[in-house]
């Protein structure tokens, strides 16, 4: 229960934190509720036993231990979850040292977003040929 | 029908567009066209025919496109293929429709069918189609295509615009006319939409001053005329004499406006005049045509209104007044065309030095003029195709002989108001503008480029709203989506049974307590350190829940992140604080405690009730017996959920190559190194052995103990760490095996994955490991593929990692 | 035999790490791209063959018998899917010209990614290769050196590994619920009927996410662009599939997927759709807007999966495939269209219809079969959804595809009509683009040919893998 209790609390820091505008807070929020989710699964080992699932010397099966399968997945996910954060911690050193001030904020507008006007058809079409087309220059009954 | 104009087309084409470099795409394009008109007509399958019909479109939008360098062809070219394609899609979802109410996608078997329908659903259907055809035959609502698509070459023109596409859409009303007749709405809105049409185009034809659109306005009438005789019953003859008609008389028109378009430069009609003298085959040609489409004795023409006029003698009151508006008026354009470039009219006029543009572009009109009036003098020729065609509409009838006497009343008054419109032409259009100006505004072309202007406006107000390129909006959108999922009603809550001991609870509140820091302070030091700690209690924690393996790995990982990042930090200089944000942002805070909240919640509703121990129980009876380990954890990871480990194993090395182009080759360091220390020089060697020969005892006794290539790869990037922190990271680099990070986490994929092969070579399948004992002399030593596997996985966690460590360590100094 | 069942992850990942080996010989790892790239294709061919042959393959790893090992599922529909990915991933490889030495090895990367996901038969694993197409597709972002670039890698990077947790998170909680993780042992031990709305939806939110589903699909337009040609050919191509397809394997075959869930991702299908085609129309650059027809067709596909029955899930099949192929093509012949004119943005190009006909008629086979004109194979997707549609009376979704449809139309025109038709604003030398660049459209537009001249055999084998769905 504790350990529902804290893992809904580390992930809600961790997405807290990765609602920041500065990138360092963002990749760590993430990082953070990573580890709150590896919590949520070693959880779902539902914690009857204490027993680390190691089969002991004398026997063949098991006795009762801590549930195996969360653990093998929690591992695979931590593995996982340290690539990921190398990688950003790479890419946020990138952007840090590159954005000169050392502070890099988030990225605003989309950076080659096509201005704020519209993609409205250019005046290329003729003026509309209405029901009524203009009539062309053209003399006339005197 | 259409071979023969289409003949007559080809060989004018070949005169008109003599010399243009393009002629012969023009050729291609018409032949596509052709074929498309084929197989519409032929076609007796649903998706047959809507193949046929898209064709025409496309290929009729590149044609009408063919001067493409003029911005107004491409715009006239893309109305009338969004027009006639949207048509075309309603058409489509309307055949899918009654086939699927029929049971059929056979055309003649689904209108047979159609009678039998129930009214409702098959009225629909029947709806979509009729709009379909009504967007191809430019009827109103959807007429305005047609006049803007005169931007095609006059060949094209003709053979498009008057004698075969835009009838597409009256074919497919009339082969409809023989079930649909049955349903209520059909012949009304045909006769009205028709009689519309008809009226309504030709006294647009007096608003143009551009020979070629007002032909086109007149074929639009015709069109109506067309739609209106399907409408009515009994008129089916009467529809297949007009069809033909008005090809004879409409495609010479269109090489007469071609011609002199070719000649003198223009086609406006206000100018020119007396064109007689200097081409008079075309003035011929012109005549002959003229005179089929006023309805002259002694024309096909004329039997064509014989004809009608009988059909249309049992019809509504508007059709006929509309048939009367269309019949003057026709008269004045058919004189129009004829008579006013030829002969004198008043007002200016002028006889530019013109001459007749060639053979070729002589010889079809003639001919096809001829043709009306040969077929007019003798109607018995064409009469047993009309009287098939009628048939083949479902209906009976003979082309009567001219009853020439009777007619000649009606004629001369016709042809009396006919001769008023043509003489008041000019005023008629100039009344027509001034009102026009008033009543501009509302039209259908309007309405069709404020559409089409719409769609970008819409995407204007659309798009920036969702993707403002602010990050955070992006995530906080998913994880509110993320968040709704979470909180769907559940069921019942139920409190887990286990009991806490005081360890568990301990390290819960040191993992909270890392939270709370991270989340509070500002230093990005402490963030870091905050994250850290969160990790720590995770192992700690993990220890008094009984997973060893998890604790060891995760107390490697957070350190040798929390070392790396720290140092990463100093060396960067990086602001202390981060970004200045506001004290407590509420927004992302509620977001976050319900996406936290909405976590526990489902945990709460999921973990109520008892696990099923299957798979734990499997693992662990099967785990020494049959796989040869005590460690149940490292056995699934190794051999039971093998290839996940491989996965994982790959996304560790990629993450390596991936993160390479971001970290600088690590250069042997230059300025003044890290940690400058000697003592830790002095120990620096020793120690790196030491967790080294840790690293390989953890991969040894991974699989009866806590430990495993992981945990192993972890150690041994540790002591690359070390390296690089205390002398150089291009040195720590140096001293890897294979001397690349990259290589070396390469290599260990590539150890583990074949680790799974040799069981191929026994008929097993891929990652089932092998045992066999080597007799060492004073011990058994068991060797498998196991060990190799998770020495590929060491060697593809080491190498990655340190090739991160060294990386992240030589970044230049801020 | 199980061969044919790993080689799909196989061959590409012994790719990838050779290729990586001998990163410094550029020559050398081109060669082991291309020979990979090909191996790929003839297993994918092979394992076809097999299954065609003897029906559906359930290789369980390591001799451990499922449920307790992974399993693979190379079933008609695996099959399927991996032989279109071997065909872009060898176009692909064609297409790549002089570029950092670990391109070649994340693109593997990635191929192995999804060749995992397309086979896999367990929840958990499935997982795993989303997150190594996550990494490659970072990895292959991260390449960039532009600013844009690197804030594009920032957010695909953000929103994707909280897509990956929130994924990761519903099958953790799938597990606790059921206590098992392979596709078959879940089918048959469903969720208890209370649990199955929340979890299955937080499944399906992770997945429409990685699909590029409205409104969760800002990663795809703010990142795409930032790439090259041939990469971004293979992202469009299989990234959001892979998405799709999972949504499809899960809600569709694993699970007893709740009608109100299906129904949701059907409205989302169809906002999806709007929004993706009423975004490209506002843009002008030509990769901008294909990145916005991705997500206009992921909708459709979408729709095509609430349709939860076995026709539905075959024409979703069939528009899977063709727009994989027809995408991919599309972006080739953008990078090509931005070689040879000078640009990628339509208002400053022009005229290529008289400077190269070749390039127009490579754009027409996709072009046109992206809208849906008969005979091509966009028509047929089309006209078998909308079958569909009409069959189950979804009369509103029929509409919106009916209107999608035209203002696809539209936009394709506009594209047409900008890069080919009109004249180029400032004619100067035009630029000539790789052999290979060609070679590879060629193939593609080969291959969109003959799934429209010849969509029967696809279609039936679309109906037995629709069948087969369900483990």
């Amino acid at each position: 229960m504790i350990v529902l209790v804290t893992a809904g609390l580390v992930v809600a820091a961790g997405l807290y934190l990765a609602l920041s505008r500065d990138v360092l807070r963002c990749i760590l929020g993430l990082l953070l509720m990573g580890s709150g989710v590896n919590l949520v699964l070693l959880a779902t080992g539902r914690f009857h036993s204490a027993q680390p699932p190691i089969v002991a010397p004398g026997a063949t099966v098991l006795d009762t231990a801590a549930a195996s399968v969360p653990q093998a997945l929690v591992l695979t996910a931590i593995v996982i979850g340290l690539a990921l954060a190398c990688f950003s911690l790479a890419l946020v050193v990138r952007v840090v040292g590159e954005s000169g001030d050392d502070v890099a904020t988030m990225p605003g507008v989309e950076p080659s977003v096509e201005g704020h006007k519209p993609a409205i058809l250019e005046p290329e079409v003729p003026e509309s040929q209405g029901d009524f087309p203009p009539h062309e220059a053209a003399g006339g009954p005197r | 029908m259409v071979g023969a104009v289409g003949t007559a087309v080809f060989v004018y084409a070949a005169g008109y567009l003599e010399g243009h470099p393009r002629r012969g795409s023009l050729y291609g394009l018409l032949v596509l066209f052709l074929v498309g008109m084929v197989v519409t007509v032929l076609a007796d399958d649903v998706v047959l025919l809507f193949l046929g019909w898209e064709l025409t479109s496309i290929a009729s939008c590149a044609l009408v496109a063919f001067e493409r360098e003029e911005a107004s062809s491409r715009a006239a070219a893309r109305q009338a293929l969004l027009v006639t394609g949207l048509g075309g899609l309603v058409l489509l979802v309307g055949l899918m429709w009654l086939a699927q109410l029929a049971g059929t996608h056979q055309l003649s078997a689904l209108i047979d069918a159609l009678p039998r329908l129930p009214a409702g659903p098959a009225g629909v259907g029947l709806a979509l189609v009729v709009v379909g055809a009504f967007t191809k035959s430019a009827q109103v609502p959807f007429h305005f295509w047609l006049p803007n698509a005169m931007t095609a070459p006059t060949p094209v023109s003709a053979l498009l615009h008057s004698a075969t596409l835009v009838k597409l859409g009256v074919f497919l009303l009339a082969r409809f006319d023989v079930g649909a007749s049955s349903f209520v709405g059909w012949s009304p809105t045909l006769q009205i939409v028709g009689s519309v049409t008809a009226a309504w185009g030709m006294v647009l034809a007096l608003r143009e001053r551009d020979l070629k659109r007002i032909l086109a306005w007149s074929t639009v009438a015709t069109l109506g005329t067309l739609v209106v005789l399907v409408g009515l019953q009994g008129s089916q003859i009467a529809t297949a004499a007009l069809l033909l008609a008005h090809a004879l008389y409409k495609a010479p028109l269109f090489f007469v406006a071609g011609n002199v378009d070719h000649a003198c430069g223009t086609r406006v009609i206000d100018r020119l005049g007396n064109l007689r003298h200097k081409m008079p085959w075309t003035a011929a040609a012109a005549a002959l045509a003229a005179l089929s489409m006023a309805g002259l004795p002694f024309s096909f023409g004329q039997v064509a209104k014989e004809v009608m006029r009988t059909a249309k003698d049992d019809s509504m009151l508007w059709v006929q007044v509309a048939q009367a508006v269309f019949g003057a008026v026709a008269i004045a354009v058919a004189a129009v065309a004829s008579v006013r470039f030829f002969w004198r009219h008043p007002g200016e006029n002028i006889t530019p030095p013109a001459h007749e543009g060639g053979v070729l572009t002589v010889v079809p009109p003639l001919l096809l003029g001829a043709g009306g009036l040969a077929l007019g003098l003798f109607p018995e020729v064409a009469a047993p195709w009309l009287e098939d065609a009628a048939r083949a509409m479902g209906g009976v009838g003979r082309l009567p002989a001219p009853d020439r006497g009777a007619t000649l009343g009606t004629l001369v008054v016709t042809l009396g108001v006919g001769a008023c419109v043509y003489k008041y032409w000019d005023p008629l259009h100039f009344f027509l503008e001034r009102l026009a100006a008033r009543v501009g505004p509302i039209g259908m072309a309007r309405l069709y480029e404020r559409v089409v202007g719409a769609v970008p406006r819409l995407g204007t107000a659309l798009v920036p709203r969702f993707q403002h390129g602010h990050l955070p909006g992006y995530l906080a959108l998913t994880a509110l989506v993320a968040t709704a999922a979470l909180w769907l009603p559940s069921g019942p809550w139920t409190w887990p049974q286990h009991a806490t001991s005081p360890g568990m609870l301990a390290a819960c509140l040191l993992i909270a307590a890392g939270a709370v820091l991270a989340v509070v302070l500002r230093r990005r030091v402490v963030l870091v350190l905050g994250v850290g700690l969160v990790g720590y209690g995770t192992a700690v924690l993990c220890l008094f829940v009984g997973a060893p393996d998890l604790a060891l790995t995760q107390l490697a990982v957070e350190t040798i992140f929390v070392v790396v990042a720290v140092a990463v930090l100093i060396r960067l200089g990086a602001r202390k604080e981060g970004l200045a944000e506001p004290r407590i942002r509420w927004g992302a805070a509620a977001l976050a405690l319900a996406f936290g909240g909405g976590v526990v919640a489902l945990m709460l509703a999921t973990t109520g009730a008892p696990a099923d121990p299957a798979l734990d129980a499997y693992f662990g009876a099967q785990s020494l017996p049959a796989a040869h380990g005590r460690n149940v954890v490292n056995v699934i990871l190794v051999d039971f959920r093998a290839f996940d480990t491989l996965g994982e194993v790959a996304v560790v090395v990629l993450s390596c190559l991936a993160g390479r182009a971001l970290l600088s080759v690590p250069q042997p360091m230059k300025t003044k190194e890290v940690f400058d220390n000697p003592v830790l020089q002095v120990v620096l060697r020793p120690l790196c052995v030491v967790l080294l020969v840790a690293a390989g005892w953890l991969w040894l006794r991974g699989h009866h103990a806590p430990g495993g290539g992981f945990v192993g790869g972890l150690v041994a990037a540790g002591a690359t760490a070390f390296i690089a922190l205390a002398q150089s990271p291009a040195l720590a680099i140096r001293r890897l095996p294979l001397r690349s990070a990259r290589r070396l986490g390469a290599a260990g994929v590539l150890l583990a994955g074949f680790s799974g092969l040799p069981a191929l070579v026994v008929g097993q399948p891929y990652l089932t490991h092998l045992w066999t004992s080597l007799n060492l002399g004073f011990t058994e030593l068991a060797v498998s593929t196991v060990m190799l596997f998770d020495a590929g996985v060491l060697l593809g966690v080491w190498g990655a990692l340190a090739g991160y460590v060294a990386g992240l360590l030589s970044q230049e100094a801020a | 035999m199980s061969l044919w069942a790993v080689a799909p992850i196989a061959v590409p990942l012994a790719t990838a790490m050779l290729a990586a080996l001998v990163a410094r010989r550029r020559r050398l790892q081109a060669a082991v791209g291309l020979a990979g790239a090909l191996a790929g294709v003839a297993t994918a061919v092979g394992g076809a063959r097999v299954v065609a042959l003897e029906g559906a393959q359930r290789v369980a790893l390591g001799a451990w018998p499922a449920p307790f090992g992974i399993e693979l599922l190379f079933d008609a529909t695996a099959a399927l899917l991996v032989v279109v990915t071997a065909i872009i991933g060898l176009a692909t490889v064609l297409s790549l010209d002089v570029s950092p030495p670990t391109t070649r090895p994340l693109v593997f990367g990635l191929l192995a990614g999804v060749g995992g996901a397309f086979t896999t038969g367990d929840l958990f694993n499935l997982y795993v290769w989303f997150e190594v197409i996550l990494i490659g597709s970072l990895g292959l972002l991260a390449l960039g050196t532009r600013t844009d670039q690197r804030q594009a890698t920032l957010k695909a990077l953000v929103l994707g590994v909280f897509g990956t947790l929130v994924l990761l998170l519903a099958v953790g909680l799938i597990y606790a619920a059921t206590g098992h993780l392979n596709y078959a042992a879940l089918a048959a031990a469903p969720l208890a009927p209370s649990l199955a709305l929340p979890l299955l939806a937080t499944l399906a939110v992770a997945l429409l996410a990685k699909a590029g589903a409205f409104p969760l699909f800002m990663w795809l337009p703010a990142s795409y662009p930032a790439l090259p040609a041939p990469v971004l050919a293979l992202f469009a191509g299989l990234l959001t599939k892979v998405g799709v397809y999972a949504l499809l394997r899960t809600l569709g075959g694993v699970f007893d997927t709740p009608a109100v869930l299906l129904e949701a991702v059907g409205w989302v299908g169809v906002a999806t759709m709007i929004a993706g085609v009423l975004g490209a129309a506002w843009h002008w650059d030509l990769r901008r807007i294909l990145a916005f027809h991705i997500i206009s067709q992921i909708g459709y596909l979408l729709v095509g999966v609430s349709l939860a029955t076995p026709s539905g899930h075959a024409a979703t099949l069939f528009y899977t495939v063709h727009h994989i192929v027809v995408k991919a093509n599309l972006f080739l012949v953008a990078g090509l269209i931005a070689v040879v004119a000078g640009s990628s943005d339509l208002r400053r190009v022009g005229g290529l219809l008289k400077t190269s006909p070749l390039l127009a008629a490579a754009f027409l086979v996709p072009g046109l079969s992206l809208v849906g004109v008969p005979p091509l194979s966009g028509f047929w997707s089309k006209y078998l959804i909308l079958q569909e549609l009409l069959a189950q009376g979804r009369f509103v979704w029929a509409a919106a595809a009916l209107a999608v449809s035209a203002l696809t139309l539209y936009s394709v025109l506009k594209i047409w009509m900008e890069a080919f038709w009109k004249p180029h604003p400032h004619p100067t030398k035009l630029g000539a683009a790789r052999p290979g660049a060609w070679v590879a459209v060629g193939l593609l537009a080969l291959v969109t040919l003959a799934l429209s001249l010849a969509p029967d055999r696809v279609i039936t084998w679309t109906r037995t893998a629709a069948g087969s769905l369900a483990p």
